[in-house]
């Protein structure tokens, strides 16, 4: 499941609330990856990742009761992993030095047409990661929850705190910052007000 | 994905192409039990909230009304003593 329609998610706030393990389930199968992708993309270390990751599901069980009825799961969770994110950031100053790392993470299991196309794409998708993974963190974002994963500018402007206008501006520097990397053949830029 | 912005856009296109990522099975599993564990607590706590509501309602409220009839009875006694003088 990917996607939720109004009724059901309504129907699994309920449930959350009255601490059903199924309903939990059903939510847990459809947003961990997600989640863990947003948060792996964000930290640029698997270890933290999966930290966070734990605390955002700790906290949607414990606080669950809280959820109100029209309550949007998937913002909810990534409004958590985004604060969850950022206060680890203030806390540790990780940042920046990861970046090599989350080339060597990704799966393996997708089907190609031929040797070809499958170094063609995975050229393209590192240099996609590494140029992501340089922007400023808030650009990051701003692409993840938009571009990524589907939400509205609205929702993901509610995910980060600010205005909906603000979120669009905010993605269009992203935009600019992300092409400007790409536009490079090793993803690296030579303006350093995309860097660190 | 989101194909309003991934449809239209080479840049967006080529981030909305991604792979996903997962933390492992085993941590995946781990981590469910942990959040069904907290789940059972907090419904058993809610449980035992709701018993001890009843209860308090089964014993406090008879036990404030018995104390009331109680006085009440005691109040006319001491009246009808004083009416036959007692």
């Amino acid at each position: 499941m990917t996607e939720m329609d109004r009724e059901d998610e309504r129907s699994l706030v309920a449930a959350l609330r009255a601490a059903d393990a199924a309903a939990f389930d059903d939510v847990y199968d459809a947003y961990r990856g997600r989640v863990f992708a947003f948060l792996l993309r964000m930290c640029r270390s698997r270890p933290v990742a999966e930290d966070l990751l734990n605390e955002t599901w700790l906290r949607l069980v414990r606080h669950a009761r809280m959820l109100r009825d029209d309550t949007r799961i998937g913002p909810w969770l990534f409004t958590v992993a985004r604060n969850l994110y950022w206060s680890h950031r203030r806390a540790s100053l990780v940042e920046e030095a990861y970046a090599p790392e989350l080339l060597g993470l990704w799966p393996s299991t997708q089907a190609w047409a031929s040797p070809f196309d499958l170094a063609a794409a995975e050229e393209l998708e590192r240099r996609v990661e590494l140029a992501l993974s340089m922007l400023q963190p808030q650009h990051r974002e701003a692409l993840l929850l938009v571009v990524h994963e589907g939400l509205t500018p609205g929702e993901a402007a509610a995910v980060c705190g600010i205005k909906p206008d603000a979120m669009r501006q905010r993605l269009s520097r992203a935009r600019a910052a992300l092409a400007e990397r790409l536009s490079l053949p090793d993803g690296r830029s030579a303006n350093p007000r995309y860097g660190t | 994905m989101n194909e309003d912005y991934a449809g239209h856009d080479p840049v967006f296109a080529a981030l909305a192409q991604l792979r996903p990522h997962d933390v492992g099975a085993r941590r995946a599993e781990r981590l469910r039990s942990r959040c069904h564990r907290v789940l059972e607590q907090r419904r058993r706590r809610s449980v035992e909230r709701r018993f001890a509501r009843m209860s308090l309602r089964r014993v406090v409220v008879p036990a404030i009304a018995s104390v009331w009839c109680a006085a009440f009875l005691w109040e006319i006694l001491l009246l009808a003593a004083a009416i036959y003088g007692f």
